[in-house]
């Protein structure tokens, strides 16, 4: 067998289709020719990437998410989308976080240098009849 | 997933679907989730886009279960809808998305995107034998690769591809030939001008 002979019949060997005879012939080629081992090896490779395609475990929401589209007019929020809108609110909320230990922060650092705590009595607050009174006279 | 309900005949659970009952739907979904996943995985190569097709591919099939009148089998049906979807998903992302496909040339740019993955403007650098083997199937005609990923991902007789097809044994067995003959060409081409050098 040469090398023509050897490419032609490369998927018939791997899928063990190939007779007794030219499976011989082909072995000894390839023990002999390493540019066709080569070759046979890598298009060997390429064919074992399907048996690796063919695990599937799907996600454990995934009947979830089919029965909530159904349910929205056929509009499906893939896993993907859930993810990110999760991912979307935990980012937020970190924010809000951060952002609220900053501001208080700087209010504390700002507005009262002392750094004390103001409390509800402290401040004065204009009593809420007076605005009844203010609008009834308007 | 199908071991699990060797008791649910698929007709009774489409009837009682047709007749409003959800749960039904979800035992449908369950026992064919995994093989429409292959299938769809088998056109667009990435699992995570394949997962998604396949969940329009099960919304698709509540939508149009009326529509079942049962001369096939239920799998058949299905399966040829998975097909279908799979089909329009990569015209349609054909069109819509640039893909760089390997170098005819060894200087250039020998990166290619999945479809859903191009979204993200990185470009995705897979193994040289997904990306051969992904290559060589973007390559097919439609129905050698529709025969072949019948075969080859969901593992189906020719004759449950040419029902599925809605062709006969003979042309099933004559488009698989054709398509391992092309991918053998294919992925040789492929290590000709990118491994061998």
């Amino acid at each position: 067998m040469n090398c023509k002979d050897t490419h032609r019949n490369i998927f018939d060997y791997l899928d063990g289709v190939l007779d007794e005879h030219g499976t011989t012939e082909m072995e000894s080629h390839l023990a002999l020719c390493s540019d066709c081992s080569s070759r046979v090896s890598f298009i060997r490779s390429g064919l074992d990437v399907i048996s690796v395609d063919r695990r599937v475990e799907p996600d454990s929401e995934f009947i979830g998410s089919v029965m909530s589209g159904i349910q929205s007019a056929g509009r499906v929020i893939s896993l993907r989308e859930r993810f990110i809108s999760v991912a979307s609110a935990a980012a937020i909320v970190l924010v809000a976080v951060f952002a609220g230990t900053n501001l208080g922060r700087l209010a504390t650092s700002g507005q009262n240098s002392e750094g004390t705590v103001l409390y509800a009595e402290d401040v004065y607050f204009e009593p809420i009849e007076s605005f009844f009174l203010l609008n009834d006279q308007e | 997933m199908t071991k699990l309900f060797p008791d649910h005949d698929d007709r009774l659970l489409v009837d009682a679907v047709k007749s409003g009952n959800k749960d039904s739907f979800a035992l449908l979904v369950a026992k064919y989730r995994e093989s429409v996943i292959r299938i769809c995985r088998g056109y667009v190569g990435s699992y995570e886009d394949a997962e998604d097709l396949a969940q329009e591919v099960f919304v698709e099939l509540f939508r149009s279960i009326s529509k079942f009148r049962g001369d096939s089998r239920f799998s058949t049906w299905l399966y040829r809808l998975a097909v279908n979807k799979s089909l329009n998903y990569l015209r349609y992302h054909k069109k819509r998305f640039r893909v760089y496909r390997s170098s005819e040339s060894a200087g250039e740019e020998s990166l290619i995107n999945s479809p859903g993955e191009a979204e993200s403007d990185a470009p995705v650098v897979e193994s040289d034998h997904r990306r051969a083997l992904r290559e060589a199937l973007d390559k097919l005609p439609e129905n050698q690769r529709t025969a072949f990923i019948l075969n080859k991902y969901e593992e189906l007789p020719y004759n449950d591809v040419a029902a599925v097809m809605a062709t006969t044994l003979s042309t099933v067995e004559s488009l698989i030939f054709r398509a391992r003959q092309n991918l053998q060409k294919y992925l040789s081409d492929y290590y000709e001008k990118n491994i061998r050098g």
